[in-house]
């Protein structure tokens, strides 16, 4: 499959899930159906199917909950908020380094990365670099100029660079993250759920192939 | 039907609307200039001071302070002290306690969930409790509390919290300490003054004058590592020199104690072995001898004390129990040969003898007597105010002993209201209750409100705690019998933590707020708590990570929400506090001739040296003196007896120093067919009280298959088929733990140690539970000294133990709550 405008849209949607917590009104557009349109097109990706039901289901099982908007806020916490005991800390040093400690080698990388296409972490969002949802939207960043870049200009990363980011800094601990993510207790199957099904989705990109249209592409800004 | 891009984007746009976050995590970087050979920083802490390299906005390495020559081990655990998993990187609140309040299911806590909240609904709810609390109860439902809190004069936490909190309303407050709280009671009855928290007699006079040095009960090469300021270890210096003296004969150093100590064995000097917790009968068997072989020096006792005569009845069992304390009576309890009391007592005698007390045998029950035990010894020997002679009760505390400079060390952030203020709540209503109660009490005042015990010749009623606050403090490390905590816990309404590291104390609050590290702010600190050697730049090596705050912006947030932020900080930030705090420094210094530079210079070299000090001689002006200068006894001597302890009548502590058996003591005592193994827990030889046991790989280090180490002998452990390295349970009826066994002949039969300062971490939040990291305090007994001081009592406990059979549970100290109930 070639990369097209979904890819930088659903990292986008990813980076803004394992970002922050569902706001009420954001879990009521989904409770309404609004999100079918992004569910269904990741279920439209080769080998996403089994995993975005397991989301969907996920997302049904809420009416069951009395205070659905606050108990997913509690798993969220129990699964990214909280330490390197019981959750799954959605960064890489964590997965990387010895002592599972913060900031470490793959936040220096991504800091470079950062710095290179002269961009930083927004002062709002308050993350290492290597956090999931910053390296998402680089990710996404990446796949927009790799899109949008025509034949000539030779601005945007290559399809390569992407794939070697995504094989490099990402495949290397979001296996080791998702399985965190199952272990951990949570009133919901939603952030488990999606925590598979973005691991299926990366693989997924590194899979994808160079799209007839792209051409070759130098490198690189970004990636 | 493929889903158009037209559906994707709307149905995205749709799901996104009213997200916490805006679209884009990542903006245009700001222009900066970054070196890549980074910078090195100066910064300071209890383990001393160090220099860090920060490179891309991240310590890279930390080295010691090149004024320091005897930097601690400890240091390589800062780094990961900072970038530890288990910081604390939000405001957080118990899920039930969020929905619910004061009417939460306290049974969940420590096994409840959290969630995020911004800054400003954490501080509102903070705000909304105290609100609630002080309108609803007053002052006596509210206590506050700190410990050890991080190094620095701006940013120490206890005075923000305690000021923003007192600008609000009143509280319970509390008296005395863990560490010296028998001592704090007694002393002042007896020398004057508490002794722990006061300069001494400085080491080169007692290397020049002194033939004979005591170490009782005294570890200083394992405590001296870290110190209430910053360290500078300079009292390493002289234990080197005692070491070659020891070598060389010319001083005799002899430490009495039931355990081979670290400096014990740093120094190759004697041991003399001891029972545990039998220290008084032994000490009465020496006065005994001292007065039956006229070995006492009467003019000094006739010039200098009081009361010697009721003592020495007492001695001479002509008093109530009718028992001569001779050594032989001593030998029975002490475990000590009765002549070898004789001997060591004459041995005190013949020359200039300096006793260098520790801090563990008043952390016990009725710990107040074999100080004041002490004391009389050292007055019978009559060299009290002579250089090398005498008693000290801290020379292993924060390098006393090292000669103060002289020099002026800078004021703090205040810690109370302004003067002519009020709090906007300003009851001072306690609904019966005491406003003030003993620190180790205040389990023990949760549980029994309205309950009355006596204190220190006063009368203390509980007050009906609900809500707590801690700042710089982990009182599920530093108070007793996690089992009775869990209890107490479960009566109060409301606890808060302001904390930088997931442990117990959060798990086990329902608002948690995350402080940022004392290296992620600026700040200034005296270098060397007693020797003001000098003035210490304390660089901001990194800014705040993740979404935590200095105690300064968090109180001063607080503060807003009642419109006293600026009262509260004086329309002063960080950067003006520093020069502020400087700049007073350097005036008060310039009079008394040290000089200081500009602080901006000062600030770019980091450090301003005062030099070293004169030598000086602890109680040598009484000597000198007793009439001028007076001590602060109630007679202004030295009181052997003190006719107002006994006025109070108490059973524990009465108007001389007397043995009294334990509630449970080893070795024969009480409850030791039961127990046989008495359990001391002692300050820890890797980490400052509980501080940096979640420093994982310099955790590592000293860890037992990831549990904290149990010390125990050759003969207990084999008796139990216990092989070094293994998984052990230790128990008693209070509780139960896991623990990594040590075995070493440093230890003697009947005698186990666990550090304190281990992290707590239950299976789960049921009473009982099994400890799964080794914190002593699971086990220890939560009794006051005495009805003097009702101080902590954690060195009397026994415990068995048995190597662990089946599959150990995992580690559940350094993070949030475990087992969840969802």
């Amino acid at each position: 499959m070639n990369a097209d405008w979904r890819h930088p849209a659903l990292c986008n949607w990813f980076a803004g899930l394992f970002a922050a917590e569902l706001t009420q009104e954001q879990l009521q557009a989904y409770q309404r159906g609004e999100g079918d349109a992004v569910l269904s097109s990741l279920a439209e990706l080769p080998g996403l199917a089994d995993s975005v039901q397991r989301l969907r289901n996920a997302f049904s099982g809420l009416t069951l909950l009395s205070h659905p908007r606050l108990e997913l806020a509690a798993d969220f916490a129990a699964m990214f908020l909280m330490d390197g005991q019981n959750s799954a800390p959605p960064y890489a040093s964590f997965y990387s380094s010895e002592g599972n400690r913060f900031f470490a080698e793959p936040q220096e990388r991504m800091q470079e990365r950062l710095a290179a296409s002269q961009q930083e972490v927004s002062a709002d969002f308050r993350e290492p670099s290597d956090h999931l949802s910053v390296m998402l939207e680089y990710l996404g960043d990446g796949f927009d100029a790799f899109l949008n870049t025509d034949n000539k200009s030779a601005s945007g990363p290559t399809l390569d660079q992407i794939k070697t980011f995504i094989d490099e800094e990402l495949l290397n601990w979001l296996p080791a993250f998702a399985a965190r993510s199952e272990k951990v207790k949570t009133v919901s199957d939603l952030y488990p759920a999606l925590a598979a099904l973005l691991l299926e989705f990366c693989k997924g990109l590194a899979a994808l192939g160079e799209a007839p249209a792209s051409g070759s592409k130098k490198a690189v800004s970004g990636l | 039907m493929a889903i158009t891009r037209r559906q994707f984007m709307q149905g995205l746009a749709s799901v996104s609307a009213g997200a916490m976050l805006g679209p884009g995590l990542l903006m245009r970087a700001a222009e900066a200039a970054v070196s890549a050979e980074g910078t090195w920083k100066t910064t300071g802490s209890h383990w001393g001071a160090i220099k860090a390299l920060v490179k891309g906005g991240k310590v890279a390495e930390i080295k010691p302070f090149e004024q320091d020559k005897y930097p601690t081990e400890m240091i390589k655990g800062v780094m990961g002290v900072i970038y530890n998993p288990s910081r604390i990187r939000y405001p957080m609140a118990r899920i039930d306690w969020l929905k619910n309040r004061e009417n939460s299911d306290r049974t969940q806590r420590g096994d409840n969930r959290f969630v995020r909240l911004t800054w400003d609904e954490a501080l509102d709810l903070f705000y909304e409790e105290l609100e609630r609390v002080q309108t609803t109860h007053g002052p006596a439902a509210l206590h506050h509390s700190t410990g050890w809190r991080q190094t620095g004069q701006v940013h120490s936490c206890g005075n923000h919290m305690a000021r923003a909190i007192g600008m609000h309303g009143n509280s319970v407050a509390t008296i005395g300490d863990y560490s010296t709280g028998a001592a704090q009671g007694i002393l002042p009855y007896v020398l004057g003054s508490t002794e722990v928290y006061s300069q001494g007699t400085s080491w080169p006079l007692i290397l020049e004058n002194s033939k004979t040095i005591i170490l009782w009960a005294n570890d200083p090469v394992k405590n001296l590592q870290v110190g209430w300021n910053c360290e500078t270890h300079e009292s390493y210096e002289y234990l080197e020199k005692l070491k070659d003296k020891v070598a060389d004969g010319s001083i005799r150093v002899i430490s009495v104690d039931p355990v081979r100590s670290k400096t014990q064995n740093y120094l190759g000097c004697e041991q003399l072995y001891v029972n545990p917790m039998t220290d008084v009968p032994f000490m009465l068997g020496i006065a005994h001898t001292l007065y039956t072989e006229n070995l006492y020096d009467k003019k000094f006792i006739e010039t200098y004390a009081l009361g010697f005569k009721d003592f020495i009845d007492y001695v001479m069992g002509e008093t109530d129990d009718k028992v001569e304390k001779t050594p032989a009576w001593a030998s029975a309890i002490c475990g000590i040969e009765e002549d070898k009391i004789r001997e060591f007592a004459r041995l005190l005698a013949a020359d200039r003898t300096q006793l260098l007390f520790g801090w563990a045998v008043q952390r016990q029950q009725h710990g107040e007597q074999p100080y004041w035990m002490g004391a009389v010894i050292a007055t019978m020997l009559g060299q009290i105010g002579l250089p090398g002679g005498g008693i000290s009760y801290a020379h292993h505390y924060s390098s006393i002993g090292v000669s103060a400079s002289g020099a002026s060390a800078p004021g703090a952030f205040p810690r109370n209201i302004d003067a002519g203020k009020v709090p906007k709540h300003p009851s001072t209503d306690y609904k019966g209750g005491s406003s003030t109660i003993p620190i180790a009490r205040w389990i023990d005042s949760i549980l029994y409100p309205g309950e009355k015990i006596e204190y220190n010749g006063s009368e203390v009623t509980y007050p009906e705690i609900r809500m707590v606050v801690f700042s710089g403090c982990n009182p599920w490390h530093r108070h007793q019998d996690r089992n009775r905590m869990k209890q107490a816990y479960r009566k109060l309404e409301t606890a808060v933590t302001i904390d930088f590291t997931w442990n117990a104390t959060c798990r086990f609050s329902d608002l948690v707020l995350p402080a940022c590290t004392q290296f992620e702010r600026n700040d200034i600190d005296i270098y060397g708590s007693y020797s003001n050697r000098g003035l210490l730049a304390m660089h901001k090596l990194v800014d705040p990570l993740f979404h935590s705050r200095t105690d300064f912006d968090i109180f001063t947030e607080l503060c807003r929400r009642f419109d006293r932020h600026d009262e509260y900080r004086r329309n002063m930030d960080e950067g003006q506090w520093l020069r502020h705090l400087y700049n007073a420094c350097r005036d008060e210094n310039q009079k008394a001739g040290f000089k200081m530079p500009e602080f901006d210079e000062f600030w770019e070299a980091g450090y301003v040296d005062f030099g070293a000090g004169k030598p000086w001689v602890r109680h040598a002006d009484f000597r000198e003196d007793p009439e001028l200068n007076a001590l602060g006894t109630p007679s202004g001597f030295i009181e052997i007896s003190s006719r107002k302890i006994g006025r109070y009548g108490y059973d524990d502590c009465a108007a001389y120093p007397r043995w009294m058996e334990k509630a449970e003591r080893s070795h024969g005592g009480p409850g030791s067919d039961k127990f046989p193994l008495w359990l001391q827990s002692v300050h820890p030889d890797n980490r400052l009280h509980s501080q940096m046991c979640e420093s994982e790989e310099f955790r590592a280090t000293y860890t037992v298959q990831g549990r904290e180490p149990v010390f125990m002998g050759p003969e207990d452990a084999k008796a139990r088929g216990i092989a070094d390295g293994d998984l052990v349970r230790v128990f008693n009826d209070r509780g139960q733990l896991l623990a990594g066994a040590v075995v070493s002949d440093n230890f003697p039969p009947g005698v186990v140690r666990i550090q304190e300062g281990a992290w707590y971490g239950p299976e789960d939040a049921s009473i009982g539970s099994l400890d799964t990291y080794g914190d002593p305090n699971t086990l220890t007994m939560d009794i006051g000294t005495s009805r003097l001081s009702q101080a902590t009592s954690a060195n009397t406990c026994l415990v068995d133990m048995e190597k662990f059979k089946g599959t150990a549970p995992a580690v559940t100290s350094f993070g949030g709550p475990i087992e969840v109930e969802v």
